[in-house]
This record gives structure tokens, C-alpha cells and sequence, in this order.
């Protein structure tokens, strides 16, 4: 790789680091109750809110148990609202395509989808839906997903914070309320009129027919595209208008957009962990989880990047240039726009799968396989930053069997930020950290013995089973995005992929949330001689190395099949 | 008919999961609640 694409590289991350610092502040004085600048703009609007909803319900304080039966409603609703928009698109307004209702199976894994956060489309956009859907069924589950994820997050937080007697974790609907109206909503309103003007269409006109000059006419599809485009990054949705994602001229258009893209990715599930340190008045934690989430992501960047710029052993002997030049790229540009090139492809790859956010500007099954390691890595391992909140959420189990186990070498007391971490904590973290790969091994092999699931894959030998891996991996992390080369456009992958998303998405979130009532009505143990610091340096490489042991543990055999295999294979020549 | 069956999936699914709260609730319940006869408030090892 060349100089300037590193440049590009570690200026776009320095960026990201620098933007979630105050990002994150402000977070916390959204969710801390203190007066923003926004406030004389959106009070009026969620005092609206807040009267549609029941003053009541919206100002009583919440057990861990009220707060997650009524997120769990409120999504519920979602959903069932989602997948009824998608059913009878054909009878709603701004449908001149005539585009047909969805079939139901499709409609109910697209509601469970998008309400979950995941975006697996397993349909393509502007074949299928109509502008109406676009907007009700697709962009605003994108608000209404992320902010799930943050709140879940944040009442975390908040019992963590509290010094113990009581249970009360925050009320549900003003941390939505006020997440949605003092963060992605004016940040999503002003990133996408930039968006616009970068070129991306925003338009209640469907198409225009083109006449190329091969004289068969093409209707090119447009819409609300940048409206969908800046909350999609944002929110760490990544469902795509078009079917191509990011990768689409319209949805990515310029080197601009394409920064600023994964700038959005990035900074909310950075921030979220600035954010924690302002909560627990321990901004120096929040750097060592920080620094924790940076490593990992500094460890699986390059891998990709250096796997993709070496291109394959095939290439090399038909004669294809391996290195870049000022002229070309190099490497392997299989499935990847000449104008993003390798660097801001692999970056994008791994952002994506790292942040668990799922929108591509490259076709992620032509890379080479180790190139694919790292996007596996992101959503196996689930917490090098994650999605909103979730990922957030992964790093603190993996904090706290973390310190478990150091206090168990040791002998010292497990205590987490001040709480005593007891058996009822260790069960709840045990079940979410088995859970993931329940969810993604399980169905796996599965499919890789009926032959309903072997029917679906498109390509041969380890690379076909990645396929298989990647899509059930990227459901259960909620990310959403695809290998390609699967069609999940069947009746069991469109079922066991809404199951597996529920299963990745709710049980992690319910257990967490009962480890938040769990440890809030603990008293903060004083911190003595004998406590188990976690807020050093030589507790970031425990912590660091258990997410990796147990990493590697869980997903390393399911990895060997598949991309490692496919490595050999590769240095024989031998291609799928 | 597939449309009912599916939505009826789907408020199923969420309705397990309200379960699944309940089932996380019996297990942050003290240990006296569990049937364990150690008081709740014992000293670790007791």
C-alpha cells in the first residue's frame, strides 16, 4: 500500500477519535437530564411526545424489569407496524412503480430486521419497495433501533453509577425520547443536507429512463436516498436503498461522502464509551475500555488491508501488478470500486463489521480470505466498539468475566467499577457470552447439512460454507451485512435468519438489563488494598487478552474451515 | 392467511422474550428466594 493510503487510513481514525471525545460529553448531559443548546428547539416538540405517550409513564422511575418490558413493547409495536407497511405497500401513497405488497415471510425477516438494528436485507431495495416503505418501514426504524440500543447502554451505565439501595435505572421513554430529539435527529438533519449536496439524490420522484447508446432503456431508480443515507451510518443501521449498499454511486458519490460515512460509523459507539466515563466519573476507566476496543481494532485492520494489497498467488502468475503504483491500485480490486481503491475499502470492511453498522462499499465476498478474517472478527467478537450500545455492552461482559477470573488468580475480591461481581452476575454474563455463538454455529451446521441450506450457496468448497458463516455471524451481530454469493431469499434462511437476529439481538440486551438490577442495589464497595483495580494499563492487556482467548476459543475451529482453509488453498492456486 | 401467521410469529417471539425477563428476574432473586437457607445478607463462604 502506498503512503497516501495509509495516510488516509490513520487520518480517518484520528479524526473519529478526536470527533467521539466531545461527542461523547454531550451524550452524557443528554442523558444526565442537563440543559443542551437544543433544548429551546426540542422541548416544545417532546412535550408532545411525552403527552401522546402518558406524562405518567414518561416521569416514573423505572425497575430494570418495567424499563425492558416496555422497550421490548415499544419494539414490538415497531415492528408489527413495519412488517404491515411492508405487506400492504401496494394499497399506501408513494408507490408509482406499482411495486406488490412483500411476500410475508420476506416482511416479517425485514420487520425483525431493521427493528433490531441488523438491516439484513434479503431483498433488493429499489426492486422492491416503494418510497413510502423507504421512509416508514426502513428510515425510521433506523432512528428508532439505534436509540434502543443506546438506552439499553445507558440504564447500564446509570447502575453501574448509583451507589446502591435502590432500583431505579432511568425511565425508558425520556432516554428515547431524548436521544432521538437532542442526537440523531439534528445531527442525521444536518449531515444529510451536506449528503445532498454532495450529490446524493432526496427526491419523491422514483425514476428516470436513460437511452445508453446500446439503445435498450434503463430506469435508474432514485428517491430519499441521503435522508436514509446519513441515519443508516449513524445509527449503525447499514440497510442500503440500493441493493449494491455504499457501493452505489448514488449512496456514496464522492471521496467526501465516503469519509464522512465511516466518520458516522465510528463516532456514536466511541462516544458512548466517552460517555460512560462522564457517568461513573471515571473518565480514566473509560480510557482503558477505549484503548481496550482501539487495540483490537488496530490488531484486524491491517490484516485485511495487507491481505487484500497482496492480492492471490493466481493473480500474481497471469500477470495482474501485486503492488501499487502511482497509476494503479494493485492487489486484489476484485468486487471493489476503482474509486475507493483497497485503503478505503478494507477501512470501510472493517469499520463496518467492527462497528457492527453492515452498509459495504465493497462486495465483501471477493476478497482475498484473510481479508474476510477481520470482518468476521468484528461481529464474532462483537465489542471492537459494536453497534450502538450493544457492542458497548459486549466489552463490559467481557470486562467482567474479565475480572472474575483475574480475581479468582489472584485472590482478590471480583468487584466491578465498586459492585462485588457475584453468581448471579457471572450466570447472566455466562449466558451472553454463550449465547452468540449458539446463534451462529448452530445454524451453520445446520445448513451445511440439509440441503435447504446447501441449495443457497453459490460457490464451492470452504469459501461456500464462509458464506453460510458470514450470514448467520452477521445476523446474530446484528450488522447485517452479506457475503454476497448466498441467496438468503429462501424460506429457511429467511426464517432462521430472523430467528437467529431476535436471539443475537433481545436475549443479551434482557440479561444485561438484569445484570443493571442486579448490581444498582448494590452499595459501592470502598476501594482497599485488596481490590482488583481495573482501571490500569496492566488490566487493558487482561481484559484485551481474554476477549482474544475467548475469542479465539469460541470462533477459531469455525474460522478454519472457512477463510483459513481457504488460505491454503488459495496458495495452490486453487480459487472459489 | 400467511400474513396473520406471520404476524402472529412475531408477537409470539416477543412474548418469549417478555418470558425470558422473567426467567433473568428468579435469577438476580437473593439466594433465600432461590430456596438456598443461607440468609442473604451472609458473609461470602458462609
Amino acid at each position: 500500500m502506498t503512503l497516501q493510503s495509509w495516510l488516509q487510513i490513520v487520518v480517518t481514525l484520528l479524526i473519529g477519535a478526536l470527533i467521539s471525545v466531545p461527542v461523547g460529553r454531550y451524550l452524557a448531559w443528554v442523558v444526565t437530564d442537563r440543559k443542551t443548546f437544543l433544548d429551546r428547539l426540542f422541548d416544545p416538540l417532546d412535550r408532545v411526545i411525552y403527552l401522546a405517550i402518558g406524562h405518567r409513564i414518561c416521569s416514573e422511575k423505572m425497575t430494570w424489569k418495567t424499563y425492558t418490558l416496555h422497550m421490548l413493547m415499544t419494539n414490538l409495536v415497531m415492528a408489527a407496524i413495519i412488517y404491515l407497511i411492508l405487506v400492504f405497500q401496494d394499497y399506501l401513497p408513494l408507490n408509482p412503480l406499482h411495486f406488490p405488497g412483500m411476500e410475508p415471510l420476506l416482511a416479517f425477516n425485514t420487520a425483525i430486521s431493521f427493528i433490531t438494528n441488523t438491516d439484513w436485507q434479503a431483498y433488493g431495495g429499489e426492486t422492491t419497495l416503494s418510497n413510502f416503505s423507504q421512509m416508514a418501514a426502513i428510515t425510521f426504524p433506523m432512528f428508532s433501533s439505534a436509540t434502543t440500543g443506546f438506552v439499553a447502554a445507558i440504564a447500564f451505565i446509570r447502575a453501574f453509577s448509583r451507589s446502591g439501595g435502590g432500583t431505579d435505572i432511568g425511565n425508558f421513554y425520556r432516554d428515547f425520547v431524548r436521544f432521538t430529539t437532542r442526537v440523531l435527529m439534528p445531527a442525521a438533519f444536518v449531515l444529510g443536507v451536506l449528503l445532498i449536496q454532495q450529490g446524493e439524490p432526496q427526491t419523491l420522484q422514483t425514476a428516470v429512463v436513460a437511452h445508453p447508446i446500446q439503445g435498450t432503456a434503463q430506469t435508474i431508480v432514485m428517491g430519499p436516498v441521503a435522508s436514509m443515507e446519513t441515519i443508516k451510518h449513524l445509527g449503525t443501521n447499514g440497510g442500503g436503498f440500493c441493493n449494491a449498499n455504499a457501493a452505489h454511486p448514488f449512496e456514496n458519490p464522492t471521496p467526501i461522502t465516503n469519509l464522512v460515512q465511516t466518520l458516522l460509523m465510528i463516532v456514536l459507539p466511541a462516544s458512548i464509551v466517552v460517555c460512560f466515563g462522564e457517568m461513573i466519573s471515571d473518565r480514566r476507566q473509560a480510557w482503558i475500555l477505549y484503548g481496550v476496543m482501539g487495540a483490537l481494532l488496530l490488531i484486524f485492520l491491517p490484516v485485511t488491508l495487507l491481505s487484500e494489497q497482496s492480492g492471490t498467488p493466481a493473480l500474481a502468475k497471469v500477470g495482474v501488478e501485486i503492488a501499487a503504483t502511482q497509476g494503479q491500485p494493485g492487489g486484489n480490486m476484485e468486487g471493489k470500486e476503482v474509486r475507493f481503491g483497497i485503503a478505503e475499502s478494507g477501512l470501510f470492511a472493517t469499520v463496518t463489521t467492527a462497528f457492527t453498522t453492515g452498509s459495504v462499499n465493497a462486495m465483501h465476498d471477493s476478497f482475498t480470505p484473510l481479508g474476510a478474517v477481520s470482518p468476521f472478527a468484528g461481529m464474532m467478537l462483537q465489542c471492537i466498539y459494536g453497534g450502538k450500545g450493544v457492542g458497548f455492552l459486549a466489552a463490559l461482559v467481557y470486562g467482567i468475566i474479565a475480572v472474575f477470573v483475574a480475581g479468582l488468580m489472584v485472590g482478590r475480591t471480583p468487584e466491578f467499577l465498586g459492585k462485588k461481581i457475584e453468581r448471579p452476575e457471572i450466570v447472566l454474563v455466562s449466558l451472553t457470552l454463550l449465547i452468540h455463538p449458539l446463534v451462529i454455529l448452530a445454524p451453520t451446521g445446520w445448513s451445511m447439512v440439509m440441503s435447504y441450506g446447501l441449495a443457497s450457496i453459490a460457490n464451492g468448497w470452504a469459501h461456500g460454507y464462509s458464506e453460510v458463516l458470514y450470514a448467520f455471524a452477521s445476523s446474530a451481530a446484528n450488522n447485517g451485512s452479506a457475503f454476497a454469493g448466498l441467496n438468503a431469499a429462501t424460506r429457511w434462511y429467511e426464517l432462521a435468519t430472523a430467528f437467529v437476529i431476535l436471539m443475537g439481538r433481545y436475549p443479551p440486551i434482557i440479561f444485561m438489563m438484569a445484570l443493571a438490577g442486579s448490581v444498582v442495589a448494590k452499595p459501592v464497595t470502598p476501594m482497599t488494598s485488596g481490590t482488583l483495580r481495573t482501571d490500569t494499563w496492566l488490566f487493558a492487556g487482561f481484559w484485551l487478552g481474554v476477549i482474544l482467548v475467548v475469542g479465539a476459543l469460541t470462533f477459531l475451529p469455525a474460522l478454519l474451515l472457512g477463510p483459513v482453509a481457504e488460505f491454503f488453498a488459495m496458495q495452490r492456486q486453487l480459487l472459489f | 392467511m400467511l400474513i396473520v401467521l406471520m404476524l402472529i410469529l412475531l408477537l409470539g417471539s416477543f412474548l418469549a422474550l417478555g418470558g425470558l425477563v422473567h426467567f433473568s428476574e428468579n435469577l438476580i432473586q437473593p439466594p433465600s428466594a432461590l430456596g438456598d437457607d443461607r440468609p442473604a445478607d451472609a458473609p461470602d463462604g458462609a
